[in-house]
């Protein structure tokens, strides 16, 4: 499809909105996980977030309530018990233990949706592969609303969470260990809703690309300004990539992504 | 006035002690040099005095308990955590980290005016935390540190990136703030050197107490071989005339 022309079509124009919002959110939350050192847990995510959405949209099957809202619930809920099992014992067995919890919520409704739900295939391929091309007219203000609500929130607490993860053993100090506790609960709120947010645009394989690539690209200087920037110019060329060569938007976005990573590299050695 | 008294303290990492019966007073103001090996437990003794693990015995810092007071604790006690804590991949420029307890706490302008003007880094303000040297980044973490009116600095590693030639001019800048402060000093270091000339108290600690008083009484080969074990006590500067510095 041509491009220019595309772009007249409502579902491509509801696409770029929604690309633009995931960018924002997408550039922010990935560097305040890079900041909070917390990239165990933007990569163990992938696992909360499936099992997060397949819960959403089974309980959706029973009660009239947003499959977000319980897929982020679900989250939460999923990545609080990660965070008290940090207090508890050895990073590692606390992923270990998330993984594997996650796996088992996966496994069980993912084969009750395919059980109860003649689309139960098609909801659960969308949970892994959707695309931002599939985003209705009706969600369009809530993709807005729930994108600007992060980026509100994350601008009005960035200095917190910067001064947090420079020096968390001071931080606890100073606001206590309640306190702190609860910030880094907030940290892991902020990735619950990023990844449910971004999933819902673009589908959790490309949802989990967008946590994690921004903020390792190998910039001279990382900042949110070059983040964002990245992240924008990753989801525009995958939206592009997409309508003309009708490539799968997560396909087109993790190629880019990587052309991001490769291209300063070559950049700077020629 | 007493500034801590702990009297059978212990502390338990699951099950592990890493902190057994400690019992030792301190006044106000005074300075007390924490030694140790490598896990004896003094950042664990550190954490305790900030209420900030829990602990069995009894502890008092100035009166406090620190578990249950530890809202009314912070108020009066200031902390440096170990330099390996501070995550420098973090944009952070000098102004935003001597300011921080003013953000995170309430803290007045004013005490990190005066302690930017003690530590002498009005210079460095505007630049990123990460491209200071090694002793600068220190100065900048005590004046945050200092930027917090109270009563006692408990201070972990304070010499961790700094070279030789900087620990001096580091333990010079805490002794100042103290004198011109008022202030207790609970020092965790390996290199007592740098404040013998002040006639700290000392504690020696391997994960029980070997010993506590005045530099010059315990600092004696035999202490120092209990909370060493021989073959290291040569590595450690003696305060006492009759054994010299090895």
């Amino acid at each position: 499809m041509d491009p220019i022309s595309a772009l007249q079509e409502p579902f491509v124009q509801r696409a770029f909105i929604a690309i633009t919002m995931a960018s924002l959110v997408a550039g922010l939350v990935s560097l305040m996980i890079r900041y909070s050192q917390l990239q165990f847990l933007a990569v163990e995510s992938f696992h909360a977030l499936v099992a997060a959405a397949a819960v959403g949209y089974f309980v959706e099957l029973f009660y009239p309530v947003s499959p977000e809202l319980v897929a982020y619930l679900v989250m939460v809920g999923l990545l609080g018990f990660l965070n008290v099992l940090e207090g508890r014992v050895e990073r590692l067995t606390a992923i270990a233990a998330l993984s594997l919890s996650s796996a088992t919520i996966i496994s069980l409704f993912s084969f009750g949706l395919a059980q109860k739900s003649p689309f139960g295939s098609t909801i659960i391929y969308n949970i892994l592969f959707g695309t931002p091309f599939l985003i209705l007219q009706r969600e369009v203000p809530y993709v807005v609303l729930a994108g600007s609500a992060m980026l509100l929130v994350l601008v009005a607490l960035w200095k917190r969470i910067l001064l947090l993860s420079f020096d968390p053993d001071y931080f606890a100090f100073i606001k206590g260990n309640n306190s702190f506790f609860l910030h880094r609960l907030f940290i892991y709120a902020m990735v619950a809703a990023a990844a449910v947010y971004l999933t819902k645009i673009t589908g959790a394989v490309a949802a989990h690309v967008l946590l994690i690539a921004p903020s390792l690209a190998p910039f001279r200087q990382v900042s949110p300004v070059t983040v964002v920037l990245y992240a924008l110019l990753v989801c525009y060329s995958a939206a592009f990539a997409s309508i003309i060569f009708n490539l799968p938007y997560g396909a087109a976005l993790g190629f880019f992504a990587l052309l991001g990573y490769l291209l300063p590299a070559v950049i700077r050695r020629s | 006035m007493m500034s801590l008294e702990a009297r059978g303290l212990s502390v338990s990492y699951g099950g592990v002690k890493a902190l057994e019966d400690v019992t030792f007073s301190l006044r106000h103001p005074s300075s007390l040099i924490i030694v140790g090996p490598n896990g004896a437990g003094k950042t664990t003794l550190l954490k305790a005095l900030l209420g900030m693990v829990d602990y069995e015995g009894e502890l008092r810092v100035f009166g406090l308990e620190p578990r249950r007071d530890s809202q009314k604790l912070r108020q009066l006690v200031s902390y440096l955590p170990q330099a390996s804590s501070v995550n420098q991949i973090v944009p952070l420029k000098v102004r935003d980290i001597v300011y921080s307890p003013q953000e995170l706490a309430g803290e007045s302008r004013e005490a990190a005016e005066r302690a930017i003007e003690i530590t002498d880094i009005g210079g460095l303000l505007e630049r990123r935390f990460s491209e200071l040297s090694g002793g600068e980044k220190q100065r900048v973490l005590i004046a945050r540190a200092l930027a917090k009116r109270a009563k006692m600095l408990l201070l972990d590693e304070p010499f961790s990136m700094v070279d030789v030639g900087g620990r001096e001019q580091i333990a010079e800048l805490l002794l100042e703030a103290q004198r011109r402060e008022g202030i207790t000093l609970v020092i965790v270091s390996h290199d007592l050197s740098y404040f013998l000339k002040r006639e700290p108290y000392v504690v020696l600690l391997n994960r029980r107490l070997i010993a506590f008083g005045m530099a010059q009484e315990v600092l004696t080969f035999q202490n120092l071989a209990k909370t060493y074990g021989i073959a290291k006590v040569g590595e450690v500067y003696f305060a006492g005339e009759e054994h010299g510095p090895y």
